[in-house]
């Protein structure tokens, strides 16, 4: 029996879908015969007395999430997010070179200075990437933070109120598409996927509409039997070029090839909705966090590098 | 009850060997300039010092008590707490857990609890680590540069602390006892603040660029 613990904050259990998933996730721990706690800010101290941990509560290296999960780390505990991909996952500009350095697809991207965000780059980089190009700041997460911009005005106003959250800017070429697939791995092995339908007029996931009203996308569930093997190559090689954490990777399907638009650490995984195919994931997770063998959809052949 | 373990890589003799980058820009903080430095150097094959992980682990400063008590660097008593219901009686030292703020405030006694609080935890919203300190106590800085500081009796001390954090300049906040130099948080100390003993201190270690 392994005495696991679920660190989460107040602002996570809101909704209904994140109180029902991490209630799958003790029941999933109580079936298969572990403890399962849930661990708040001030019980941070007790982490080293458990065997593992599962944070499922905003990640920033600077904020609580991140010390719960260093603290599990440093005392030898199994850890989902591990901190190293809390670091790099959350900060765009680390993100993109780890999946630039191993060669996954991305669209057209580069990392500016405050120096740099001038309307001479601006103009250099519609040539080169095409109009309109997409700004992100690097540690923005739920689509904020990142705007289209079409003319060497905005590249240049929204570039620099950008700078103000971090002293580099992500530059991207804009891919549109109707939808994101969204693959959820943990471990070198994918636990489900699911499509990223873009809401009516929106560009991206959590849009806004003219009057600023959230315009959120739909979750559309996807069966194991409908993943293009490529998308799960393509997954896999992503989550590699990080580590083997749990993450959800978003890609765009573009003329029938596939191109990585973000590696998430801490990925939803919301009852009814993420999981609409894969009830199996909360018993995937615990398994993984108890050190007991577990099956996902694929995974990474033994011996490839990604 | 495990022991904690961060395993940091041995810092090199000569700190101007080839494949390592030290990172003298002072101010680590995450997303800033000196942090992303040390990120293009791990991404470019180098040994950067610090590493992107050991700078946030010298600036979150529950976990830079944590490292510091793992190489045996005395500390303070300390819990992280989201309001104002702290089991440590003032005086206290409390420090901001959260992406918009860093610097710690002294709270000498009850009355100034609600306030620092309010302040600290940006109306409730994060979490507080609180440091418990003697009511003779005081907070002195350490100037570390390389491991060296211009106050002797801190010698020892931050020959310690550049082993355990690797960070190159760093103010260091050191609650002072009767009987002790207790660690309390790791701040960053800007190139351009140095002293010229301090810069000195560089140029023997052969790494000054003016």
């Amino acid at each position: 029996m392994a005495r696991l613990a679920i660190f989460t904050e107040r602002y996570t259990i809101r909704r209904a879908v994140e109180l029902t998933a991490l209630t799958n996730f003790r029941i999933a721990a109580a079936k298969l015969g572990h403890d399962c706690d849930f661990l708040f800010r001030s019980e941070i101290m007790n982490i080293p007395r458990y065997d593992g941990l599962l944070i499922r509560a905003l990640t920033d290296p600077l904020n609580t999430s991140y010390v719960a999960a260093r603290l599990a780390e440093v005392h030898g505990l199994r850890v989902i997010d591990a901190p190293d991909s809390i670091m790099v996952c959350c900060d765009k500009v680390n993100m993109y070179q780890h999946l630039m350095r191993a060669g996954v697809p991305i669209p057209d991207t580069c990392f500016l200075t405050e120096d740099e965000v001038t309307v001479e780059q601006a103009r250099e980089l519609f040539e080169s990437y095409g109009r309109p190009l997409v700004l992100k700041a690097p540690n923005s997460s739920f689509s904020a933070y990142v705007e289209k911009v079409h003319d060497e005005a905005a590249f240049v106003k929204v570039g620099k109120r950008f700078l103000r959250r971090a002293d580099r800017l992500v530059v991207q070429q804009y891919l549109p598409s109707s939808f994101d697939w969204r693959v959820t791995i943990l471990d070198g092995k994918v636990l489900f996927a699911v499509k990223y339908v873009m809401a009516q007029g929106a560009w991206k996931a959590h849009d806004k509409d003219t009057e600023g009203r959230p315009n959120i996308c739909e979750v559309v569930g996807v069966e194991k039997s409908q993943i293009d093997p490529r998308l799960i190559e393509v997954s896999l090689k992503a989550g590699a070029s990080i580590g083997r954490s749990l993450y959800g990777v978003d890609l765009k399907e573009i003329d029938g090839s596939f191109m990585v638009i973000e590696v998430n650490d801490n990925p939803n995984i919301d009852a009814g909705v993420e999981d609409i195919n894969s009830p199996e994931v909360y018993r995937n997770v615990v398994r993984h966090l108890a050190g007991e063998p577990w099956e996902g959809w694929y995974e990474l052949k033994s011996g490839a590098s990604a | 009850m495990t022991h904690a373990n961060f395993p940091m890589p041995a810092l090199p003799d000569d700190l101007r060997a080839q494949g390592v980058f030290v990172n003298l820009e002072g101010d680590y903080t995450y997303l800033g300039d000196g942090y992303y430095r040390s990120i293009e150097a791990e991404h470019e094959g180098m040994l950067a010092f610090p590493s992107p992980q050991a700078a946030i682990d010298a600036y979150v400063v529950p976990l830079a008590l944590s490292k510091a008590q793992a190489a045996g660097i005395p500390i303070p008593d300390w819990e992280i707490v989201n309001d104002q219901a702290v089991n440590l009686a003032p005086p206290l030292v409390a420090y901001p857990i959260n992406p918009f703020q860093d610097e710690g405030i002294l709270i000498a006694d009850h009355a100034g609890l609600t306030e620092a609080f309010k302040s600290l935890t940006m109306s409730n919203k994060y979490a507080v680590v609180c440091q418990a300190m003697q009511a003779d106590a005081r907070i002195d800085t350490l100037r570390l540069v390389l491991g060296k500081c211009l106050k002797p009796e801190y010698a020892d001390l931050a020959e310690k602390l550049w082993r355990t954090f690797h960070i190159p300049l760093a103010r260091v906040k050191i609650i002072v006892t009767e009987k002790q130099h207790l660690f309390s948080a790791i701040q960053p100390l800007k190139k351009e603040e140095l002293t010229q003993n301090e810069k000195a201190i560089i140029k023997e270690a052969g790494l000054w660029r003016a």
